[in-house]
């Protein structure tokens, strides 16, 4: 699978396929720039789903209403960058005031034992990260909450 | 200059039921104050249903139908009777796909200012994804037939 075939399979699981039980992602751009990095995709969400009036009604008593994001970025499967990208990423999340996103990086091949371990023993608490290997199939995910949640979510091979 | 303006099936039966509902309503009420009962027979059905149609057309028509026009310059989009934009690629940014929900889905283009404008994909019936592709292009100044990692 090519990468750009993943990323419209994400896409298509975030917005309208299971993606919308933890959040209602509803705009996504492609090829986003931020700081000096462009992310091959950024999906929004907000936390509070629509709905007609009783759920608006339901979800304005029970969720709260702050917003996360999903940014792939597979310009660095070996992460020489990812201090990089997690620094543009923390700064967006507090100067956008989103609570958490997650950090996808897809590549078609293995990763490094040195990348899986970085991943791994990552323990970030507002951005969870994963490693995509299109090849295998395989999710390395960082052990931190929000990374233990993503491959139920990113696991869209199919 | 390709042009697009389909028939709007969702937003037709949402107008002719809205109005059906009103002109049943309306004749409950009439019929009510000035009989003091509601007369219900096939006549007044089918008058019932001949405004609704009428009036669900008209309201479509002047509300949802949208027809969109493109070409490498820029776009022209109706929607209704009365709200054309009529706005070339280069004045936008950045371009992103938005779901509106049930499976409708937007492309918007993004101003630089913060302004946006929404085209919608699904209503149009345009495939979302690849009509965003093209127009990523198109805002970009590029030809769509450019891109060489187009989805098969």
């Amino acid at each position: 699978m090519k990468v750009k075939d993943y990323l419209l399979k994400l896409e298509d699981s975030l917005m309208v396929g299971s993606g919308r039980w933890l959040a209602d992602f509803n705009e996504s751009f492609w090829d986003y720039p931020l700081g000096n990095l462009v992310f091959d995709m950024y999906i929004t969400a907000k936390v509070r789903p629509k709905g007609f009036f009783l759920s608006k009604v339901a979800a304005w008593l029970t969720t709260p209403n702050y917003y996360v994001a999903c940014f792939a970025y597979a310009g660095d499967p070996e992460l020489k960058r990812l201090q990089e990208v997690l620094t543009t990423v923390s700064k967006f999340l507090q100067v956008e005031e989103f609570a958490w996103a997650w950090l996808v990086i897809p590549h078609e091949g293995s990763f490094s034992s040195k990348t899986r371990l970085t991943v791994e023993r990552n323990d970030s608490r507002e951005i969870g990260i994963a490693l995509v290997d299109l090849h295998s199939q395989e999710i390395i995910h960082a052990s931190s909450y929000w990374g233990q949640r993503m491959p139920r979510f990113i696991r869209c091979f199919k | 200059m390709r042009t697009v303006a389909p028939l709007q099936v969702m937003n037709l039966t949402r107008s002719l039921i809205a109005f059906f509902l009103v002109s049943s309503f309306a004749w409950f009420a009439a019929s009510y104050f000035a009989f003091r009962n509601v007369l219900i027979c096939w006549p007044v059905f089918a008058v019932n249903v001949t405004v609704t149609g009428l009036l669900g057309w008209w309201w479509y028509r002047s509300r949802y139908h949208a027809v969109l026009s493109w070409d490498e310059q820029g776009f022209e989009l109706t929607k209704g009777r009365g709200h054309k934009s009529v706005r070339k690629w280069q004045d936008f940014s950045q371009v992103s796909l938005v779901h509106e929900g049930y499976g409708r889905f937007s492309v918007r283009l993004h101003e630089i200012g913060g302004a946006y404008t929404d085209i919608p994909a699904s209503d149009l019936r345009l495939s979302p994804s690849d009509f965003r592709f093209e127009v990523m292009d198109l805002v970009q100044g590029k030809q769509p037939a450019d891109r060489v990692d187009e989805p098969a």
